[in-house]
């Protein structure tokens, strides 16, 4: 009996960690790395941050897949890629303050949260800012603050911000954001479908002044999960 | 026959409306292509009716009252009761991508919407069997019924949410279970089923049950925004117009990164749960002065005053950013009326007048002249990512549209046209191009001093002139371009140094693009870019098409299979489902086959049979296709041309059904002369149309609905008739293959439903009548050759 409880209790758990923990890492050397995103610091993070822990229930499996992943209300938690790029072409630095626009699952939030301490984060819809919250408090990242409001004004008591990485496509830049930007900061916006691999739009505040690039993501290698 | 004619009539009447009435309520809940393709597979119903038909054929005939009564309550119920369980599966299409676990769903929505037509065909397909001899009176019933179910589901549009009507459609098919309720023997046994179907129809109308709303629609989307709230809803055949408020809904497309003012509050405006637009109050364009900081400023700012015509009004934004730049007089052209009722409020009236029409015709008719001719932003901005637009044609923008607009400018003025840049590019770059050629054809040698470009990060506008840009213009753009931080795509005179400097591509391809595009050099370039950017014409308007084959697989190297999807989402839909139909109207079409072998017939007969009615179901929705095509631009909507086309084709082919009988007496020569008056006529109308239509599109609606009526009556009383002299010289013969028959017309039709915009898109209509022409000359070739014996 007592073995059962043991098992049941310690072994299965660490098992199923074990899984995730490789799901993580051929996440990040498939997906990730071999792709072309380098910085360590990012690729450290997205091997920390437990993905499963934030998509619903319903959707676990598909946690480490190389797809965004519905997780209601509309919204979806985007590729594990792109959430990697963004953070790359952001140029986090620890010590720096980021502020998300669209909270959703909070895993962009975390990501962050590895490698930075002030990290904001704004979401609009209720539900899901208010679930993030509880998830992010539950993995730890209790420096990551939440609040539920239009990310149209972004966060004036906390900024300027060196980063903000805004998590869904946007017709316009609200301009109360390019404001809060700190002089040298950057700004990250994915521009398309949330089901595509979306082009990415680096915008940089420079002398007062601001300018854009638009990075289109390329797959130079097809993902093939577990070959090396 | 009387009451038999009355249930074949009343049964395809709703069939058809079944069928629209279906339509609009997925395209309201789900996407426009997915309804097309789940009701596309749903339609292969009415193949496999005549397949089971076959199976089961005798069974059926021996009871044919009875089956006739229960199918009409089956179908009549299925109506009601498909919904009912369609209501209680949460299917969203885009999740198949990455789940595919979910296809049991997609199965069970495709066969929840086939069962009604199932039941319905197998009604019209029982009669062919039994009643063989009348085949022209039973097709006749079933065009005529078909016409009327067509026309009258528009009008029921109007009066009804599109979800009320499946209930309003199964009470019209319960009135033919009443008829043919009479018609039993021992009607006390038939009575249950008969209440039930009543019931039924009676708590679907109290308790009605909708299909869930995809998530991932706009609407549902907004409707998860701080207080939002639906303010107005409004229906037509054109679609359902949603009005939501909320707070923090804002909307500026392309606004420049340099302004640092406010961007109002605005109502959004969805079309089908689709995003439409923002809708500007008037006191926020007196507080604000966003608009002039959006590249669709730039044809104002350079015409400073006079008249302005906006091509596809919308909200309202492309007239308020006229407003907002100069002293303009503003006319909107709008198609659709309830857009201009829940805009029109707004606008000074002194200064802007909104006409109800279709671009195109408004400016054939009007002898105004305009300062700006602009055409607004298309599409939603996820949506033009998304390439949702790719199937549909759109004639405002082909190069004959764009010379039409240049011949409405006066000769200082300006066209202009906003688009979304998106990457890899391609929008604007074949907008240039279209551009280009329009001045070209024109009459203008030059078309480099004639045109201008530039871009935001994320939206580009194309300005052109008659007379040559001056200096004067160079250097306001060049201004304007510099106070937004805003690139110029070209100008005449343009220098490398001046391009690529705030909104940074890796390779700025829209300069590149439009020398390449202004040089001789320009065909080998549409031919070398990974796109379809060649101009869009009247023969292929397609604009939003740019998916080429031959780049195919290196658009997946460097993208992947989803994202070169997510690029042309329609046109990949129309290709999986028309794969998704030819592999199972083959199996289904085969089944009969297997059964076929314990019969004698000679294998030249099941041929014949194969390739005659094949022939016919394809070549009969082609034509269609084509009519509906042709008369989109003179009837000056799809909508219509739909309506008037199948109404009047569907009709007169009834009619032409009911004579055929006449022509039994010598078959041969006359039906080998039917098929090739039709031949004929087919190419001779795609030739001869266009022509006349320039010449009449001045009239009132009313005398063009009467035209399109006339010039469709004599082909379509053709085409009423190979099909049921071919059935009656089956059942002459070989009686049991007429429900093979009946399923192989069914399936090629909507096999070639599926087929005729793939083969526009890729080689424009003129190959689609062609190869019309070709399979009613196969037709005309099996006659010959079995001599009507099959």
């Amino acid at each position: 009996m007592i073995k059962l409880t043991l098992i049941f209790f310690f072994i299965l758990p660490l098992l199923s960690q074990d899984k995730y923990t490789k799901l993580r890492n051929d996440m990040v050397k498939f997906q990730i790395e071999d792709r072309g995103v380098k910085d360590k610091k990012v690729l450290d993070a997205m091997r920390a941050v437990l993905r499963h822990e934030l998509v619903p229930a319903s959707h676990i499996s598909q946690a480490y897949n190389d797809h965004p992943v519905p997780i209601g209300y509309g919204q979806t938690i985007s590729q594990p890629y792109i959430v990697a790029l963004m953070s790359e072409l952001a140029a986090i630095k620890p010590g720096m303050k980021a502020l998300e626009i669209g909270t959703g699952s909070g895993y962009q939030a975390a990501v962050l949260a590895e490698i930075i301490d002030s990290v904001y984060t704004i979401e609009i819809i209720k539900e899901l800012g208010l679930s993030a919250a509880d998830k992010l408090k539950k993995l730890g990242y209790t420096k990551v603050q939440v609040k539920i409001a239009d990310g149209y004004y972004g966060w004036k008591e906390a900024a300027p911000f060196d980063v903000i990485i805004v998590t869904a496509a946007a017709e316009h830049i609200p301009p109360p954001l390019i404001e809060q930007l700190k002089e040298g900061g950057k700004m990250v916006i994915p521009v398309g479908h949330p089901f595509q691999v979306q082009n990415l739009m680096l915008v940089e505040k420079k002398e007062g002044k601001i300018k854009t690039k638009n990075i289109l993501p390329v797959r130079f290698v097809p993902f093939k999960q577990g070959k090396e | 026959m009387k009451r038999h004619g009355a249930v074949i009539f009343l049964v395809s009447v709703t069939l058809i409306a079944y069928q629209l009435a279906l339509m609009r309520i997925l395209s309201v809940v789900q996407f426009h292509h997915f309804a097309y393709m789940i009701i596309s597979i749903a339609l292969l119903g009415f193949g496999a009716s005549g397949t089971f038909l076959y199976l089961i054929k005798n069974k059926f005939l021996n009871n044919f009252e009875a089956s006739i009564f229960f199918s009409c309550v089956a179908c009549s119920s299925a109506m009601i009761l498909s919904v009912f369980v369609l209501h209680f599966i949460h299917f969203d299409p885009f999740l198949l991508i990455w789940d595919i676990t979910k296809i049991w769903k997609l199965a069970l929505f495709y066969l929840m919407i086939m069962l009604p037509f199932f039941f319905g065909a197998l009604i019209i397909c029982s009669f062919f069997i039994k009643y063989s001899e009348q085949i022209n009176i039973i097709y006749f019933f079933n065009l005529t019924g078909s016409a009327l179910g067509g026309v009258g589901v528009l009008g029921l549009l109007f009066y009804f949410e599109p979800y009320r009507l499946p209930e309003i459609i199964a009470g019209i098919t319960f009135v033919a279970s009443v008829i043919s309720f009479s018609i039993l023997k021992r009607k006390k046994l038939f009575l249950i089923p008969l209440v039930l179907n009543i019931i039924i129809i009676f708590l679907g109308w109290v308790l009605p049950f909708e299909i869930q709303t995809s998530e991932y629609k706009s609407l549902s989307k907004a409707m998860h925004l701080m207080d939002a709230k639906i303010v107005e809803e409004k229906f037509s055949p054109f679609g359902q117009l949603t009005t939501v408020a909320s707070p923090i809904l804002r909307y500026a497309p392309g606004l420049s990164l340099n302004y640092t003012g406010e961007i109002p509050v605005q109502n959004g405006l969805f079309s089908d749960g689709e995003w439409v637009g923002g809708i500007i109050q008037p006191d926020s364009v007196i507080s604000t002065d966003f608009l002039q900081h959006t590249t669709s400023s730039l044809p104002y700012l350079l015409a400073e005053r006079g008249t302005a015509l906006v091509i596809g009004v919308g909200t309202g934004t492309e007239i308020w950013t006229a407003l907002q730049n100069g002293n303009f007089n503003v006319d909107g052209v709008e198609l659709n009326s309830q857009i201009k009722e829940i805009i029109n409020v707004n606008f000074p009236k002194d200064k802007v007048e909104i006409i109800i029409g279709e671009g195109r015709g408004y400016l054939s008719q009007t002898k105004n002249s305009y300062d700006v001719i602009a055409i607004p932003i298309l599409e939603g901005f996820s949506s033009s990512a998304a390439g949702i637009q790719s199937v549909f044609e759109n004639y405002l923008l082909t190069v004959e549209s764009l010379e039409l607009m240049l011949s409405k400018m006066t000769d200082d003025g300006f066209l202009a046209i906003s688009v979304w840049t998106n990457y890899p590019p391609r929008h604007s770059i074949k907008m240039f191009a279209a551009l280009v050629e329009s001045l070209e054809k024109s009459g203008i040698v030059n078309p480099s001093s004639h045109i201008a470009g530039i871009r935001s990060w994320s939206t580009a506008t194309l300005v052109v002139k008659k007379t040559p840009f001056t200096a004067y213009d160079i250097e306001n753009i060049r201004t304007f371009c510099e106070a937004n931080t805003f690139d110029p795509i070209y100008y005449p005179t343009i220098t490398d140094g001046e391009i690529n400097k705030n909104n940074l591509l890796e390779e700025d391809l829209y300069y590149k693009s439009a020398i390449k595009i202004l040089s001789p050099q320009r065909n080998k370039y549409f031919d070398e870019y990974n796109f379809n950017i060649e101009p869009p014409n009247d023969d292929r308007p397609y604009f939003s098409h740019f998916i080429k084959f031959k780049s195919l697989t290196y658009l997946r190297e460097i993208l992947g299979n989803e994202s070169v999807a997510f690029m042309e989402l329609g046109f990949f839909i129309l290709l999986i489902t028309l794969f998704q139909i030819m592999l199972i109207s083959f199996i289904l079409i085969i089944i009969p086959l297997i059964f076929l072998r314990k019969e004698k017939y000679p294998s030249s007969s099941k041929f014949a049979t194969l390739i005659y009615f094949g022939s016919l179901g394809s070549g009969f929705l082609l034509i269609e296709i084509m009519l509906i095509q042709k008369f989109i631009l003179f009837l000056a909507h799809p909508i219509y041309s739909v309506s008037v086309v199948i109404t009047s084709l569907l009709l007169f082919s009834g009619i032409g059904s009911y004579y055929s009988k006449k022509f039994l007496n010598n078959i041969n020569k006359k039906l080998q002369f039917i098929l090739i008056l039709i031949i004929i006529a087919s190419a001779g109308y795609s030739i001869l149309i266009p022509g006349m239509f320039n010449h009449l599109v001045h009239l009132p609606v009313i005398i063009k609905y009467l035209i399109a009526f006339l010039i469709i009556a004599p082909i379509a009383f053709l085409m009423g008739m190979p099909f049921p002299i071919g059935m009656s010289l089956l059942a002459q013969r070989f009686s049991n293959l007429i429900p093979w028959a009946w399923g192989i017309n069914g399936y090629l039709s909507v096999v070639s439903a599926i087929a005729a915009p793939v083969l526009a898109m890729e080689f424009g209509f003129r190959v689609v009548i062609v190869a019309a022409s070709i399979l009613y000359l196969v037709a005309l070739l099996i006659s010959y050759k079995e001599r009507f014996t099959f």
